[in-house]
């Protein structure tokens, strides 16, 4: 997969997101409070909020609460390979290589509703086995996710806001991952 | 017969449970056997998926597409639990 840095990955994923009506208002403003907030937790997951002034920031950042701050920092590719070794993903689901790249329901086992969607992608698949109830608790953003997003089971959110999967995993198994990626760099 | 109920009662009150743990938004007391998980809420499909796939995971049900297909209420998810199983009930 494709590194790139942090502003120009905000602007793809701004410009994806915008596409399906969510605003998180300026690209520079946002990169520079996750470049801030990243250099003491690694790991950090995105979501929309109201201003709470003419020209505040449209998004709230939400941080893991036990984040480990000896973890590095890591690629992109690094954090993917030790989440498919920690979750035992199989090789057929290596090949997608992008969380977000549409997976047949059917094909995967999953159920299927009438006038549901058809698809499902790895992200919304590792968060329905592993993370079922890891939900939004804190009320004003559980409140906004559930406006926004339609809900507020995080994996479900990652799932539709597909450009920010990366982080969201590491949120979720910031120490397993960020050590086995610390591990893979150090050669253990 | 006594026992039958009170297997049932298990069943049903842990599908009502896992509804509410992953769908987040809902209270207990709004959902009971009669609740249409499908239509009484706007849930969106993924929660749903999480649901159906939690419960097949949980029971270790084993259920084609096709069992599913006009299953849209609670009782009719326990009514299947109960079918697949095989459990026996009181004696």
């Amino acid at each position: 997969m494709q590194e790139s840095d942090l502003h120009t990955a905000i602007m793809r994923s701004q410009f994806e997101l915008q596409r399906n009506g969510i605003d998180f208002g300026s690209t520079s403003s946002m990169a520079f409070h996750l470049g801030n907030t990243m250099t003491s937790c690694p790991a950090v997951l995105v979501l929309p909020g109201s201003p709470r002034w003419a020209h505040a920031p449209s998004y709230q950042l939400l941080k893991p609460m036990h984040a480990d701050l000896s973890v590095p920092s890591t690629t992109f590719d690094e954090l993917w390979a030790c989440t498919q070794q920690h979750y035992g993903l199989t090789a057929a689901t290596v090949l997608t290589g992008v969380a977000g790249i549409p997976l047949s329901k059917t094909a995967v086992g999953t159920w299927v509703h009438v006038g549901s969607s058809k698809t499902t992608n790895l992200a919304s698949l590792i968060g329905m086995r592993f993370f079922p109830r890891t939900l939004i608790r804190q009320p004003t953003v559980a409140r906004m996710a559930k406006a926004t997003f339609g809900t507020v089971r995080v994996f479900g959110i990652i799932g539709r806001g597909i450009p920010f999967v990366a982080v969201g995993l590491a949120v979720f198994d910031l120490i397993s991952i960020g050590k086995c990626a610390y591990e893979a760099r150090n050669g253990r | 017969m006594e026992g039958s109920a009170t297997g049932r009662a298990q069943i049903s009150e842990k599908v009502i449970e896992l509804f509410v743990d992953i769908i987040g938004f809902i209270d207990r007391s709004q959902v009971t056997e009669q609740t249409d998980f499908i239509h009484d809420f706007n849930i969106i499909d993924d929660d749903l998926t999480c649901f159906v796939m939690q419960i097949k995971w949980q029971f270790n049900l084993h259920a084609t597409q096709k069992d599913w297909d006009h299953i849209t209420t609670i009782k009719q998810i326990v009514d299947l639990i109960i079918e697949r199983s095989n459990v026996q009930f009181g004696h």
